[in-house]
């Protein structure tokens, strides 16, 4: 009795705070409680960061429109992981143990989680900038280049204070967020439309000049690798949906259509800020203060800050529990706190914004062959078809020292493609020929999928991958 | 004082490999609720959801090379 009493105990607490699958009654959210959680994670300032980027390649309506076709064609596969989350109840990176091995897991996991950081890092920083001009604008002497630091720093601890309560906080807030942002997007964009120079915006080439095809395709990239960016936190959200419907439905409305509107409005806002002289620079308070004077400006532009600390607070609950697949007895307060010392550190720094065309390159070469796999693997070599137990223990999963070689090697080709058409370090196409047609993301899935697909062919690796269809000892589901 | 350090440490890693186990065994017994046959997972999404899901990102990939004509 004691033991039940322990594992009742541990259940009531891993369901929402660990690695404990979910049955259907322990599920918290709707499809639109999916939308404003998916969404408040992906809206944040760095999607006016990326419009920013994307100006400098595309015309206004090319970024307009290219923008939300990527999304509405990416955001497909992340919503075919997301259904799988939630059909079990459980988060992809551990059914990815299915697919990667348990080893293999953890270093892609760890890959991926490393990207996180990057991103989180780049959201202080600019929660940070925002912060400090809306201080400097009503008068606050922010002129030390540490004042900016300093609040960025605050971002990831109030995220940690909101994730600290859980799932169900983490909906409230982004709720609340949510709804925040929808107005700042539709404020933004009453701005620039009515600025007067919309016309100037449209008739503008790229603010590089470079209207060539390769050019556009570079900026076609960038959006593939920011959709594909989201990959770590599919399987948290996922799980928590109350339906494969909600789970679906609510990511690619908040994963796809919500965030390339925003990533639109940072388009937009970048290319009426240049026609008006100023230098772009991706932060919208350069532009907010400027047109909607201190007071409405400094409110739209707080809004926006505390959107970001709602992204830190849902980034980091999904990789608190992401991270407990290590180790299950850690406690998730602390994983997530130390979540958010390390932005914090990376805050002070400062640094990782410098170098945002290259960490978009790395997330897109890890995130997009890992997004290929899950979804290869699961849906077509695996057919649907889970044994749910050995996930949590080391049967057919174990593979060949708990790696699955086929998977590491489609993994390992992926990037190699990746790197073969694209230069990361300098952001420049190697292979334009091929980059034109596929970017280098696209090219790294479909090299991914299909190097799985041809070895899951071959009858031998096919047994080893489907080991689990042997094991009498309990179904698959 | 190094001994309790040590004797305290043990306790703890201890406690956490408990933890652990019962973790563990909620989940394989969560599992084995999902495994047994007659649990249910929910409507699946329809055919028609996946073909117009598919269909919008069919069309979209196509129009991004077209997007660039504008």
């Amino acid at each position: 009795m004691a033991t039940r009493t322990t594992v009742a105990e541990v259940v009531a607490r891993e369901t929402r705070f660990g690695i404990v699958p979910l049955l259907r009654s322990d599920r918290l959210y709707s499809t639109v409680d999916m939308t404003f959680v998916a969404g408040a994670f992906a809206i944040a300032t760095w999607c006016y960061y990326q419009g920013m980027y994307l100006a400098y390649q595309m015309t206004l309506l090319q970024a307009v429109l290219s923008t939300l076709l990527v999304c509405m064609a990416v955001v497909v596969p992340v919503t075919m992981i997301g259904v799988m989350s939630a059909r079990y109840g459980i988060d992809h990176w551990l059914s990815s143990r299915a697919t990667f091995g348990y080893a293999g897991t953890y270093l892609v996991l760890v890959l991926i989680a490393a990207s996180g950081w990057g991103w989180s890092a780049i959201n202080a920083h600019m929660f940070g900038q925002s912060m400090t001009k809306v201080l400097a604008a009503a008068g606050a002497d922010m002129s030390s280049p540490w004042w900016a630091k300093v609040i960025a720093a605050t971002c990831p601890i109030m995220g940690f204070a909101i994730c600290y309560k859980g799932p169900g906080a983490v909906r409230v807030s982004a709720k609340i967020m949510g709804l925040a942002l929808l107005g700042v997007g539709a404020f933004i964009l009453i701005l620039t439309l009515t600025s007067g120079y919309m016309g100037a915006a449209l008739d503008s080439p790229p603010l590089l000049g470079d209207t060539s095809y390769g050019s556009y395709m570079l900026g076609v990239e960038w959006n593939v690798a920011f959709v594909v960016a989201w990959v770590s936190m599919i399987g948290t959200l996922g799980r928590l949906a109350k339906s494969e419907r909600s789970a679906n439905w609510g990511l690619w409305t908040g994963y796809g259509l919500l965030m390339g509107v925003f990533i639109i409005i940072g388009v937009v806002v970048t290319f009426v800020a240049a026609m008006k002289g100023a230098v772009p620079t991706g932060d919208p308070t350069d532009y907010l203060i400027e047109v909607g004077g201190v007071w409405l400006g400094s409110l739209a532009l707080i809004a926006i800050g505390v959107a970001n600390v709602t992204t830190a607070a849902v980034g980091f609950y999904g990789a608190s529990l992401s991270f407990k697949i290590f180790w299950p007895s850690w406690r998730y307060e602390r994983v997530a706190l130390a979540f958010a010392l390390l932005i914090v550190v990376l805050a002070l720094w400062g640094g990782i914004i410098d170098y945002y065309e290259t960490y978009l390159a790395i997330v897109g070469a890890i995130n997009g062959p890992v997004l290929a796999l899950l979804v290869v693997d699961y849906w077509i070599v695996r057919r649907q078809r889970l044994n749910l137990k050995d996930l949590f223990r080391r049967g057919t999963y174990g593979y060949t020292g708990g790696v699955n070689v086929a998977a590491l090697l489609a993994f390992a080709a992926g990037i190699a493609a990746y790197i073969w058409v694209y230069d990361p370090i300098n952001a420049v196409p190697r292979v334009p020929s091929v980059f034109n047609i596929l970017t280098a993301t696209g090219l790294a899935c479909i090299v991914s999928a299909v190097v799985y697909l041809l070895l899951a062919a071959v009858p031998a690796v096919r047994r080893y991958l489907l080991r689990d269809r042997g094991d009498e000892s309990c179904s698959i589901c | 004082m190094a001994t309790t350090a040590e004797a305290e440490r043990e306790m703890r890693d201890e406690a956490a490999l408990e933890q652990r186990d019962a973790i563990r065994a909620a989940c394989l017994e969560r599992c084995a609720e999902m495994d047994c046959g007659a649990y249910d997972f929910g409507p699946r999404l329809t055919r028609a959801e996946w073909i117009l899901m598919f269909a919008i990102a069919a069309l979209s990939a196509a129009g991004i090379y077209l997007v660039y004509l504008i």
